[in-house]
């Protein structure tokens, strides 16, 4: 639009009305003019003219440069597939489960997400961090490049090919969880070689990535791991120091846990009684100042439930590996347990254990599992998910009555990580009575127990789900109706995936 | 589109085989389509019964008196007796969910009274709705024509005071200068758009409204102000110079103001167009969830011309005709007047074509021209079809574009569409159909260049904006 005509409109049109323009539309402009009028009117009209004129010459800006084209994802999902009905129920309504097991579906038939899935899969993505990893897989190349137009689905663009020739370009080029991947293949194959790695790039590396990156050491950890570690201890973030004197204290010969052990054992001495021989354990009497350079924190936290004693011991115990203890004391986890209640430092001694206990330690897993360790009750779920699932299903009751009755529904479901189902022989037994428990009193009343069958319903063997509808009765309620539709949907999307067509 | 009427779309089903996805996509909303999926199942109805014309069933409600359900499958028009006011409700939805599980209660029924009554007055009033369009002779034609022209000066004369008025509101935003527009004159907008109502001209409150939304957004949008008010005046001088203009101009005119003319005039009168009609892609949007309007736009095999298929319905009125992107239909329309005729009606049923058809679509630089042309014709047109070759979207700092080799075409931004559009295209070209309206271009349908299989349609549903 003419400048002189815009600044008319918006300071008002008064007597002088002048209606400027070139060639054609500037006759007509004066043809309308010269037709008279209120000037306002005029000017009203005349506006209309020019809008008649720009809508009867469509003039388009100049083409910008577009984009690359995404690469041809030749193994996309073709339309004509059955997975893609549930495929799109599933990433449009969740669960989060469901989603999880279609990218891990889709990535063992070798194939990606259909184009017109992807938006939805990218915004569970965006919701999601556990889901990630094997959504950017799933997404296909399609994924990834559409990905780089939107700020929420940042975490999937510039994700390296997987297949890509180099190498070494996904830990050059690719996002953090593409290179911790990469690092743990390496650190499989090739120890140092990964350590090499990671401490080449250590100095440039931002706190978030080298607390992210240093837990890869966890696996297979050696006595030539310490000189990368030990310079560690000094870094600027806390949690990285943190990580990595858990790491150190777990290598028996390091410097770090020497200074560890040399430390707690004036303090857990055998004491001879009249009768019989027993550990006793004191806490540290004073803060030692040599502490802070191997990440124990002197001072307690102001609302903390430890004393300031209770609190350094604490922070011995949480870093010492638990193998030292019963090396040291001859004592079994369970009887140290047992022997923990019978000491005046009961709740520093449970809380480092607790703290310090990883998926390796077994035996002590197990003795926190039992039924006389009491402390670690509320803990059950996340201490479970510590087992294989094999080692797991042994502590929990048969059926689905019992487990409901001891309120343990939940907790099976979230001791289970996305992609993790139960044994197809548990899920046998657990879902031979689902027909029933779905007609039991307990599933009319209970909203909770309600949500946890739906979980359950995700992670059984998709082997075990019922393949007869669940009986409906006139005079169900609301809540159980919509249960059973959710429970027979997920049975029904499981099955389709469990049977690629 | 004006016209805010409630329309009828053309009867009789189109031999579709029933699956669960498309009972599902009748649904009125996601809540709608959760409830009846919830129903689906035998122990919650009562009776079931099907035969070759419809379907029904009891099913229990809270009350005593179980809901009495029926579909008439020529048009999967559903009836029911219960409260909702969604259409269909989710007792038709689950009634139609089970008859495509082929539920076997559904054999050999023997069809209730009250099933028959509603299919034999529903056949009653497509039969007669088929007459009136055929034969359209009043009984005394002078008398009826007298009387048809008397009401229609009577609308003119109040569309008339409406546009005066329309006039002098328009008149004295320019004089006092857009720059000094604000709550005070939007508010007074907001009044003269209902008075416009009143008057007996939607159209006009409608345009009224789209202006006021322009202002509202300031400065970026001024001249899309200036133009649309400047537009109106057009359609207030038009009204005053009604009787010097010719009948195909007098009829833009009249959609302009949501006057557009009735069914039965357009069906008897109307150009006619017998053709095999390629679905180029539709769209339903509705502006306040309870008016909603579906707009379907063809192309003619032979006679290569556009036809846009309009219709309204309330909450409580499904669509009847159904129509699928990319797929061909044989029918006969009867094109309404104007310098331009795009809208149309089917006279008469529609014949599904199982032939696929290519896409018709045009060089950037011919299809700019088509639409420039539309635009000449009619100013006051709404929207023109785009058939586009080789189109790339891309989104620039939030901005959606449609790169052509004659340049770039801004799009109306829908996310949800949007989006699953640039996924479909991978950044590849793409043969895109779409709705200009002037300023920007809404995408419908597109297709891949090389596999025309491969096809994208936007979501069914949309909000007005």
């Amino acid at each position: 639009m003419n400048p002189a005509f815009l600044r008319q409109a918006l300071v008002g049109v008064d007597g002088n009305l002048s209606l400027p323009g070139d060639g054609g539309v500037g006759e007509l402009l004066a043809r309308v003019a010269a037709g008279g009028g209120e000037p306002p009117v005029v000017f009203a009209r005349a506006a209309g003219v020019l809008s008649a004129c720009r809508l009867a010459a469509v003039a388009l800006e100049a083409a910008a440069a577009t984009p690359e084209p995404a690469l041809a994802d030749s193994n996309a999902l073709p339309s004509t597939h059955g997975w893609n009905a549930p495929l799109a129920t599933v990433f449009a309504e969740g669960p989060l489960r469901l989603q999880h097991e279609a990218c891990l579906r889709l990535a063992a038939i070798g194939a990606v997400l259909p184009a017109a899935l992807l938006p939805a899969a990218l915004d569970a993505g965006k919701r999601s961090v556990a889901l990630r990893d094997p959504l950017v897989a799933a997404a296909g190349h399609r994924g990834r490049w559409l990905a780089q137009f939107h700020p929420d689905w940042d975490y999937a663009a510039g994700v390296v090919d997987p297949s890509a020739d180099s190498e070494t370009a996904q830990w050059e080029q690719g996002q953090l969880a593409q290179r911790v991947a990469w690092l743990r293949a390496l650190r499989a194959h090739d120890h140092a070689a990964a350590r090499e790695r990671l401490a080449a790039q250590w100095k440039e590396l931002p706190a978030k990535e080298r607390l992210e990156l240093l837990a890869v050491l966890e696996q297979g950890l050696q006595a030539e791991d310490e000189a990368f570690l030990d310079p560690v201890l000094k870094d600027r973030s806390r949690d990285v120091r943190v990580a990595a004197a858990r790491l150190l204290a777990r290598i028996p010969q390091s410097a770090h846990a020497r200074r560890l052990t040399g430390w707690l054992e004036p303090l857990v001495v055998l004491k001879r009684g009249l009768l019989r021989k027993s550990w006793r354990i004191e806490a540290p009497a004073q803060a030692d100042p040599a502490w802070t350079a191997s990440a124990i924190e002197p001072t307690r936290p102001q609302h903390g439930p430890l004393g300031e004693r209770a609190w350094w011991l604490c922070e011995l115990v949480r870093q010492v590996s638990l193998d030292w203890w019963t090396s040291h004391t001859g004592m079994t986890p369970s009887e140290l347990i047992a022997w923990a209640a019978t000491t005046d430092w009961k709740d520093a001694l449970l809380t480092g254990w607790r703290a310090r206990v990883e998926p390796g330690d077994r035996t002590w897993i197990e003795a926190m599992l039992a039924d006389s360790a009491k402390a670690f009750r509320g803990d059950r779920a996340e201490l479970l998910a510590m087992l294989p699932v094999p080692e797991r299903e042994k502590h929990w009751p048969r059926t689905l009555e019992a487990l409901a009755k001891q309120g343990e529904l939940h907790a099976l479901a979230a001791a289970c990580a996305p992609g993790e189902w139960l044994s197809a022989e548990y899920s046998r037994e657990l879902m031979a009575g689902i027909h029933a428990f779905f007609a039991s009193e307990r599933m009319r009343n209970d909203y909770y127990l309600r949500g946890a069958v739906l979980e359950l319903a995700c992670i059984v063997h998709p082997s075990s789900l019922p393949s007869t509808p669940i009986e409906r009765r006139p005079d169900e309620t609301p809540g159980l109706g919509e249960c059973i539709h959710a429970f027979e949907r997920i049975a029904a999307i499981r099955r389709t995936f469990a049977s690629p067509p | 589109m004006g016209s805010r009427r409630g329309d009828e779309g053309i009867p009789g089903g189109m031999g579709i085989e029933l699956t669960k996805e498309q009972v599902l996509a009748l649904a009125p909303d996601d809540a709608s389509a959760k409830a009846g999926a919830g129903l689906a199942f035998d122990a919650k109805w009562g009776l079931l019964g099907a035969d070759d014309d419809a379907a029904w069933g009891e099913c229990k409600g809270s009350g005593a008196k179980p809901y009495q359900t029926q579909v008439d499958l020529a048009g999967l028009a559903c009836r029911c007796s219960c409260p909702s006011r969604k259409f269909p409700c989710k007792h038709g939805l689950a009634l139609l969910l089970l008859f495509a599980q082929k539920h076997p209660r559904f054999a050999n029924a023997e069809r209730p009274p009250w099933v028959g009554e509603w299919l034999a007055s529903r056949r009653e009033k497509a039969a007669k709705k088929e007459q009136a369009a055929t034969v359209a002779a009043p009984a005394d034609p002078e008398a009826a024509a007298q009387a048809t022209a008397k009401r229609e000066a009577a609308r003119w004369k109040r569309i008339e005071s409406g546009t005066a008025d329309l006039q002098r509101w328009i008149a004295d935003q320019f004089r006092n200068g857009l720059g000094r527009f604000g709550a005070a004159q939007a508010k007074e907008g907001k009044a003269m758009a209902a008075r416009m109502v009143d008057a007996q001209a939607p159209g006009l409150g409608q345009r009224l409204e789209e202006a006021l939304d322009a202002m509202g957004v300031g400065a970026a949008r001024h001249e899309e102000a200036i133009e649309r008010l400047g537009l109106l005046q057009l359609i207030n001088e038009g009204v005053s110079r009604r009787e010097r203009l010719a009948p195909a101009r007098l009829a833009d005119l009249r959609s302009a103001i949501g006057w557009p003319h009735e069914k039965e005039t357009v069906a008897a009168t109307g150009e006619k167009l017998a053709d095999e009609w390629l679905v180029l892609g539709q769209r339903i949007e509705t502006a306040d969830e309870r008016l909603f309007e579906r707009r379907i736009w063809l192309h003619g095999r032979q006679s290569g011309r556009h036809a846009l298929l309009l219709d309204f319905a309330f909450g409580g009125k499904a669509w009847e005709g159904h129509w699928e992107d990319g797929v061909a239909y044989a029918a006969r329309l009867a094109f309404y007047p104007g310098t331009l005729p795009l809208r149309a009606l089917a006279t008469g049923p529609a014949t599904r074509s199982t032939e696929r058809r290519g896409w018709p679509s045009l060089d950037a630089h011919a299809c700019v021209d088509r639409v420039s042309e539309a635009f000449a014709a009619n100013p006051w047109l709404p929207l023109a079809p785009m058939l586009l070759r080789n189109a790339t979207p891309v989104v620039a700092s939030e901005r959606w574009l449609l790169h052509t080799e004659a340049g770039a075409i801004p799009l109306r931004h829908d996310a949800a569409s949007a989006w699953s559009l640039l996924a479909f295209s991978g950044g590849r070209p793409l043969h895109v159909m779409g709705e200009w309206d002037g300023r920007r271009l809404r995408p419908l349908s597109a297709c891949d260049p090389v596999d025309e299989a491969q096809r994208w349609s936007t979501p069914r549903h949309g909000a007005g904006a």
